[in-house]
């Protein structure tokens, strides 16, 4: 009897794992109680609110850490959070902060006027991160466990717009984990212990951060609210957009200009866009190469097409720029006058600079990769070629240009700058882009009449007072010509339309309030 | 052999300090500030010089340098500006994401791509030559970034048979580290649902690799077996009366394994280098994408940390590759 050899085996061990793996991706549905998925840009760098400052780490501190104060939802007004109220004194050196009473901490412990005193302790004597948003703060004074004074060596107004950024963490846990003075950098780099409605769950820090409900947060969890939050890094805008269309993904922060149409042309999808402060705008290099002749830095004003660069190449999601300041300040000078595109008038004022037929090249820095500023400045080069002028572009990394736009002999005459605001305050415009020392300052404007006013400014107390030395400020900026203000942005991101309760921050676009939203 | 293999080892010491000097030069050279990078957008002129101070940037270069090369002897590779936690731990987190795509696309890439290649040579067909130097030119053509996409689009967001990213789903536990490749290691502790769902997520990722490269190990498959069928030794076995699969496999085969390795072993390096796009894509997170966000940061300790691995991957494959040429053909010895 001849017996066949069992050769299927391979065939059944094949056929074994095809059925497991073609298991398929579950479709997401609406499912209020699953976890709310965020896509992200980039990668948290750590949990410690103190140390870093930047738009992804501000947006995941929110989640499991609380200021004293946040910014209204959808607005640039301040309401209470740890604090239930606060008191200025008429000379804007003490800030007298009455706390909320009944907060816990997510390691179980009280929240009180000992945690407020650490924290900020703690952020000054690291000086890393949020500590720029503490300029002139001395110390903090505790009267009871509810009561706190923050005492400034010298006025500060702008000082309470930072203080949302200003996260307290439980001063227990802290206290606990500190090794050889480092105020626990090294327990909190991996570890989150505020108030927030969210507590970590676990950190996976090249792909992921999850975090659950907070059961004892002190706002209740009565109503609708999201209950947990999972942030995945996905860096790649056609990765984040079909992540999100499928259902997998609830919301993301990338959305292409290319994309918009799409996006709101899906049912199943919300588009959000709404205007941030902030500025984008060419500073121009006053000491040195053909722009230190204001004449000439006037002809690129008029030669800049703004009309085009908003309709076209922001496709119509940006808005008119006048000035250094973000129209939507207070503080802004409605009087200032507006340039528009006027070849004629650029090309008469060269020819009253001694190059009525251009003759000479400049170099615009642009940042690498990022599309609006290489084909705004395309768009400049084909403008300033019709006046004789050669723009040359060159894209560099972040890093790169702030070194190489800093220094006047950097070799550029032109350099792309945006600027947000992240707090509500024109001193966060004026200190980085004008201030003779700023970390913006790339016109090299260095005027110390104008540095005088903005210090002036900053310990002005009375509003109206304070508005007038920034329209001194703002006219005496414009009148010199130091750059080109191309547009005000807006933010963009979208979301499933089972997502509800978001409001987008006119602050700051990464100023979200998971707490208030829900699915359904 | 054992002094030959010694001697390459050695060789490492110079080849790792002339990239340390040569990644040290170029990355200060750049104009850049990569303490206000590290510090954030937001921070103040005393914040980024706090963390300047911290890092050691304040110092003359030369005792950076110095103080640099000190570490690496004891094997620390200083610390990320970035992450703010030292090299070689970013190291152990994202390499063996590399390490498992790298390995698993090899796999795949050897089992595919070299029978592809005996049956393209030995079946001698026009129409198969044809089709090769077609499936050759598109694999080469075909940009591996957009082949991604391709892929993602299809088998995730039309069909949904797989995920679109990452290495697991986010609540499914990642099996206790050995290796850190959670293939192996979920095989390693019998964890099945970790093995199954960590399989599932790179297939796409490992497909988009093969595919894009499949064609290099065709055609130099198929180009070094036609060489060795042509052979005196081969027309012997076949007049001997071997069968043709045992000509084919025990005699030119083996003989044209020489080239075929050389060539795998460079694959196998360029894909440990990291493939940042295809990292990028499926937001798989590898030794690609830490490279590239520390080099957008001029994060300088990663990127002399990341060279220096790369140079002792590469010697030591290039070393495994002469010890094996050794095994295969015992006329060679060193």
């Amino acid at each position: 009897m001849v017996t066949r050899k069992n050769s299927s085996w391979w065939l059944k061990i094949a056929l074994a794992v095809v059925m497991s793996l073609a298991c398929g991706v579950e479709l997401a549905a609406v499912d209020p109680s699953k976890p709310f998925v965020y896509l992200t840009r980039e990668p948290l760098t750590s949990c410690d609110p103190a140390v870093v400052v930047d738009g992804t780490a501000e947006q995941l501190h929110g989640t499991a850490y609380e200021g004293l104060l946040k910014y209204k939802d959808g607005s640039t007004e301040l309401e209470p959070a740890l604090a239930e109220s606060y008191e200025v004194s008429s000379d804007a050196l003490i800030y007298t902060f009455y706390l909320r009473k009944g907060v816990k901490f997510h390691d179980g412990t009280d929240f009180t006027s000992d945690a407020v005193k650490y924290s900020f302790e703690r952020v000054k004597a690291l000086n890393l991160g949020v500590a720029t948003y503490l300029k002139g703060f001395d110390r903090v004074e505790i009267e009871g466990d509810y009561k706190v004074k923050l005492i400034l060596q010298e006025p500060n107004v702008s000082f309470i717009y930072g203080i949302p950024w200003i996260k307290i963490i439980s001063p227990t846990a802290a206290r606990a984990h500190e090794q050889g003075g480092d105020w626990a950098q090294a327990w909190l780099y991996d570890h989150m212990v505020g108030t927030g409605p969210y507590m970590m769950d676990h950190w996976d820090r090249a792909t992921e951060l999850v975090l659950k409900k907070f059961p004892t947060y002190w706002g209740g969890w009565e109503g609708k609210h999201l209950q947990g939050l999972v942030f995945k890094v996905v860096a790649e805008p056609a990765t984040q957009r079909m992540l999100l269309e499928t259902g997998d993904a609830d919301m993301i922060d990338q959305v292409l200009v290319s994309d918009i149409g799409i996006i709101k042309a899906n049912p199943e999808l919300v588009y959000n866009e709404e205007k941030v402060l902030g500025i984008q705008q060419i500073m121009m290099n006053t000491k040195q190469g053909p722009l230190a002749d204001i004449r000439i830095r006037q002809a690129m004003s008029y030669a800049w097409d703004y009309e085009k660069m908003i309709a076209e190449v922001m496709g119509g999601h940006a808005y008119p720029a006048q000035g250094p300041l973000d129209p939507a300040f207070p503080e802004h000078d409605k009087t200032l006058p507006i340039y528009h595109k006027d070849l004629e008038k650029a090309r008469q004022l060269l020819a009253d600079a001694g190059y009525p037929h251009g003759g000479f090249t400049l170099k615009l820095a642009v940042v690498q990769r990022l599309m609006w500023e290489i084909q705004g400045g395309q768009m400049f080069q084909e403008d300033l070629a019709q006046l004789g002028v050669r723009l040359e572009i060159q894209e560099l990394a972040w890093a790169t240009m702030l070194s190489a736009c800093k220094d006047p002999a950097g070799g550029f005459d032109m350099c792309f700058l945006s600027i947000g605001a992240r707090i509500a305050d024109p001193n966060v415009i004026f200190a980085r882009g004008w201030h003779t020392g700023g970390v913006y300052e790339w016109s090299h404007f260095a005027n110390p009449e104008l540095d005088a006013i903005l210090d002036e400014a900053l310990r002005t107390v009375d509003p109206g007072t304070r508005r007038q030395l920034y329209v001194r400020a703002q006219r005496m900026i414009v009148d010199a010509c130091p750059a080109i203000w191309v547009m005000t942005s807006s933010q963009r991101n979208a979301m499933r339309a089972w997502v509800h309760g978001y409001k987008m921050s006119p602050v700051d676009e990464f100023l979200t309030n998971f707490y208030t939203m829900w699915i359904e | 052999m054992i002094i030959y293999v010694v001697k390459r080892l050695l060789l490492l010491i110079p080849v790792i300090l002339g990239i340390c000097v040569i990644t040290f030069v170029i990355s200060r050279v750049i104009p850049a500030d990569p303490a206000q990078v590290a510090a954030g957008l937001d921070a103040g002129p005393e914040q980024v010089e706090t963390l300047r101070r911290m890092m050691g940037l304040d110092k003359p270069l030369y005792i950076q340098f110095l103080i640099y090369m000190k570490g690496l002897s004891r094997g620390d590779l200083g610390r990320s500006m970035r992450t703010r936690q030292p090299v070689m731990k970013d190291i152990q987190l994202y390499f063996p994401a590399t390490l498992e795509l790298a390995v698993i696309t090899m796999l795949l890439y050897t089992i595919v791509g070299i029978p592809l290649g005996i049956i393209s040579a030995t079946t001698r067909s026009p129409l198969g030559d044809l089709l090769t130097r077609i499936f050759a030119i598109l694999g080469t053509a075909m940009p591996i970034f957009w082949l991604a996409l391709l892929f993602q689009l299809f088998f995730y967001g039309q069909l949904h048979w797989l995920p679109a990213i990452g290495r697991l789903d986010t609540y499914v536990a990642a099996p206790s580290r050995i290796t850190g490749m959670y293939l192996f290691d979920s095989l390693l502790t019998a964890n099945w649902p970790a093995f199954v769902n960590a399989l599932r997520h790179i297939i796409l990722p490992a497909t988009t690799l093969v595919l894009g490269r499949l064609a290099v190990a065709v055609r130099l498959t198929r180009v070094s077996m036609l060489e060795m069928l042509g052979k005196d030794y081969v027309r012997t076995a076949r007049a001997k009366g071997l069968r043709e699969r045992a000509v084919i496999m025990r005699h030119a085969f083996r003989n044209a394994l020489i080239p075929i390795i050389t060539i795998l072993a460079l694959q196998f390096g360029w894909l440990l280098g990291g493939t940042v796009l295809v990292e990028a894509i499926f937001s798989w997170p590898g030794i690609g994408q830490y490279a590239i966000l520390s080099i957008i940061a001029l994060d300088f300790s990663p990127i002399m940390g990341i060279a220096v691995l790369s140079a002792v991957i590469f010697t030591l494959l290039n070393l495994i590759v002469d010890v094996s040429y050794v095994l295969i053909d015992p006329r060679i010895s060193w």
